[in-house]
């Protein structure tokens, strides 16, 4: 099926500022649709609320645009009952870890198998710029204004501590990787759990004096390397890319058919 | 009227609900109507737990203070409850345990005696109990095989030993030539109904005095096929029943009032996106922990005013066990055909008593709800005469179904266009008109006693049953409003038009149901209220009305 195709193009042009990494992150996932051959009737988009949450309007799947954090435990009713349905949950930091956080270690737990993308940009844009669990200390946000001093998340370590058997991180800088990375997420029996460094020029850049976006895409060039890489080991700072976790552990659609057969035994 | 009352009690862990159930079925058995009540502390060991049993030769939904009988397993239960006996009264104890007056029997020496454990105890007591009631042994034994899981021939011989040891039996319990009906808790009839009505998935986490709904359809997801979870909190349950309601499965969510306060954020998406949803809120008292075993009718304003925005919802409160399984059903198909959140409101006293049950189950059929015709594009928000727009669900390769928290246009894409959202807050609001409609077809209130009678009980929920009573006594009018909202003003101003004083009774403390009706011209002229986390019991009832009335 063409790109073009997923989209509903009358809804265009977007509403994402310019520069912002949310649009390429669509573009890599709908790349990944594409190559997997997927048709349009057996994916099912819920997100929740923030700017990376708008990407649902922008696609011709059926979708769920529901709310604030609850995307998740919105996706795992949605499973149950169809589980021939691929689920894909894309998410903002704010969205998959403050409000959300709950359903995040939850649903990595259950090992319930949908594609969770957190569209990591550090900072709330929708709702004008406050820092969110990934923001980390020293950051400047309007919640923040002489720097924040909460501790983030490491969204990898987290997604691995709460039971994800799918776990993976990228940029909007490495696009054919994040492309590789989502098909492989999709294509995986159980939670998996993509988190995509996406810049906010507009409210992150800007307070944090990070440049354009080119810049931005270009800090993560120069600040990220794939696992386990020389250079990580000279640069411990370097944040690693590529997939953490790929393991197979029976997943909870499938648990739950065993049971009601053992249920149903001898009827 | 052939009656009697035994009130059974004990710590914490004796297993008097246990107990009480088999007498329960014991006194169904030769048939006797049945009201179970259970009274319980918020612990797992210790404390003091008792049950009161009330059987009849007719349908009775309340239980009295006085009883008849007292199974005293422990020295509170004879201390605490001595005053309730009537004259006739006697108490049936463990001598080991308890220094009074009546029939003492060392319960404890018994199970010793037969190798048997600590727990069978009770089992004592009600073989006790049986012979005290005149029982014959052999319904004795037939309803110990049907009730007991383990251990029934050690049970039986501990049961028998105890029933032996009585002597002479002080009461005459006559066999009724009346069939036996199903025993159910309220809880029970909820999940039942929603069976009927084609529940397909129960979702919820645990919260007294709900929970007995999730154990009892997890128990039997083999026989009622409904799937069951339990997830991380209140908040992921209402999303989830969301989000399989919009994949096409019929679901169904139940909590108390501390766990439905995190489920309101998800009742207003399902205003906003229409989504089919029935809510089971079974009060207990708050606020906040409150008392959590007790009850309470506390959330009623709460429930009715609900979520933020404006959108359509109906709150149902049955008051027996059998209200408790049409309701739940017609919650479920009101929910279906409207596309709307529905309410079915309960509270301990409804949901964890259990009654005679006498429910007809082919008054409930699931209706299947609008289908999309596949004829051109699909919009999930079509805007119709009726304001209902046709369902399709995921996976329909013809349609692609968008639905969202967002106001959005008929095609459930964001807009913020005035006239689109003015156009579909009026759609969904239409659709009351076709709800008070269909809401019509059904009993909306409920009046017993004397219908000719000035004076009117009104009451709503589990009240009932005491209210009917000493409605009957008093040759009173009881009015039971069934539907809570939209409220049923109409039948509502039949009922009470002639009345001269209306008399509010609810279990809480600010008259909850009185205040909405106030809120529509009706005026209430006495109240009586009960707030201490306990029900009210047919002679309570009967003092405070007579002392309004006088």
């Amino acid at each position: 099926m063409a790109i073009k195709d997923y989209l509903r193009e009358r809804f265009f042009p977007h509403l994402w500022c310019s520069g912002c990494g949310h649009g390429i992150v669509l573009n890599s996932l709908l790349r990944a649709l594409a190559d997997l051959g997927m048709s349009k009737n057996e994916i099912v988009m819920v997100s929740g609320i923030g700017c990376s949450s708008r990407i649902s309007g922008y696609v011709d799947f059926h979708t769920l645009h529901t709310i604030h954090g609850r995307a998740l435990a919105f996706a795992t009713g949605v499973k149950l009952s169809r589980p021939e349905l691929n689920l894909l949950v894309p998410m903002g930091d704010g969205d998959a870890l403050a409000i959300g956080g709950n359903h995040f270690i939850h649903a990595a737990r259950r090992n319930i198998d949908l594609t969770a993308i957190v569209m990591n940009n550090r900072i709330y844009g929708m709702t004008g710029g406050q820092y969110s669990p990934l923001s980390g200390q020293g950051i400047m946000a309007t919640t923040a204004p002489y720097s924040n001093i909460d501790y983030d998340f490491d969204t990898v370590e987290l997604a691995k501590a709460a039971g994800a058997t799918f776990v993976a991180r990228s940029t909007t800088y490495h696009t054919q990787q994040m492309t590789k990375m989502f098909r492989q997420a999709i294509l995986h029996e159980g939670f998996a759990m993509v988190e995509i460094l996406s810049q906010c020029p507009t409210y992150f850049g800007r307070k944090n004096r990070a440049g354009s976006a080119i810049d931005m895409m270009e800090s993560y060039k120069e600040n990220t390397t794939p696992i386990g890489s020389k250079s990580k080991m000279e640069n411990p700072d370097l944040i690693e890319r590529g997939i953490f976790v790929q393991k197979e552990v029976p997943e909870y659609c499938n648990e739950y058919d065993k049971i009601i057969e053992k249920a149903m035994k001898g009827r | 009227m052939k009656e009697i009352s035994i009130l059974i009690g004990g710590k914490a862990g004796d297993g008097i609900r246990q107990a009480g159930q088999t007498v329960s079925t014991l006194l169904n058995r030769i048939g006797y109507r049945i009201f179970f009540y259970d009274d319980y502390p918020s612990l797992i060991r210790g404390g003091h737990n008792f049950s009161i049993i009330r059987a009849s030769e007719k349908r009775i939904i309340a239980h009295k203070d006085s009883v008849d009988i007292i199974v005293a397993l422990n020295k509170d239960t004879a201390e605490k409850h001595k005053s309730r006996l009537n004259a006739e009264g006697m108490i049936l104890y463990d001598s080991k345990a308890v220094d009074t007056e009546g029939v003492g029997i060392d319960f404890m020496q018994i199970v010793k005696q037969l190798d048997g454990l600590p727990i069978m105890r009770n089992t004592a007591a009600i073989g006790a109990l049986a012979k005290v009631l005149g029982i014959e042994w052999p319904v004795v034994e037939r309803v110990m095989k049907d009730t007991i899981e383990k251990q029934v021939a050690l049970n039986l011989n501990i049961a028998q030993l105890a029933y032996e040891k009585v002597g002479t039996s002080r009461f005459v319990i006559e066999k009724l030539d009346q069939k036996s009906l199903p025993l159910v808790s309220g809880n029970e009839a909820i999940a039942l109904g929603a069976v009927r009505a084609g529940l397909n998935m129960y979702i919820a986490y645990p919260m007294t005095p709900a929970s007995a709904i999730l154990h009892y359809l997890a128990a039997h997801e083999d026989d009622l096929g409904v799937v069951t979870v339990h997830p991380e909190s209140e908040i992921a349950v209402a999303l989830m029943a969301l989000g399989a309601a919009y994949a096409g499965a019929r679901s169904m969510v139940g909590t108390s009032g501390g766990g439905f306060a995190l489920m309101t954020e998800a009742l207003s998406l399902a205003g906003q996106g229409e989504f089919p949803v029935v809510f089971i809120e079974c009060q207990r008292p708050g606020p906040s922990t409150g008392v959590p075993t007790y009850t309470m009718q506390g959330d009623l304003s709460f429930v009715v005013h609900a979520g933020h925005g404006e959108f359509l919802k109906v709150v149902l409160a049955p008051g027996d066990a059998e209200e408790a399984f049409y309701l739940t059903g017609l919650a479920m198909n009101l929910a279906w055909k409207f596309h709307i959140p529905t309410f079915v409101l309960s509270d301990k006293h409804l949901s964890e008593s259990i009654f005679s049950f006498a429910a007809d189950p082919d008054k409930i059929k699931p209706e299947p709800p609008l289908i999309w015709d596949g004829q051109g594009k699909y919009k999930r928000y079509l805007d119709t005469q009726d304001g209902i727009s046709p369902l399709a669900f995921p996976g329909d390769p013809a349609a692609t179904v968008k639905v969202t928290s967002y106001e959005h246009d008929e095609y459930g894409i964001t807009t913020e266009d005035p006239d689109q959202i003015a156009r579909m807050q009026e759609k969904r609001l239409r659709k009351k008109e076709g709800l008070i409609d269909e809401l019509a077809k059904n009993e909306q209130v409920k009046i017993y006693g004397n219908r000719e009678s000035k004076t009117v009980l009104l009451c709503w929920g589990s009240t009932k049953g005491a209210c009917i009573e000493v409605a009957e006594q008093l040759g009173l009018k009881v009015v039971q409003p069934l539907v809570l909202k939209p409220l049923p003003i109409d039948p509502l101003r039949q009922a009470l038009s002639d009345a001269d004083m209306i008399i509010g009774i609810e279990v809480n403390a600010t008259g909850q149901l009185a205040k909405l009706l106030s809120g529509h011209g009706f005026g209430i002229d006495h109240m009586i209220l009960r707030y201490d986390a306990r029900p009210f019991t047919v002679d309570g009832l009967l003092d405070k009305v007579k002392e309004v009335i006088s």
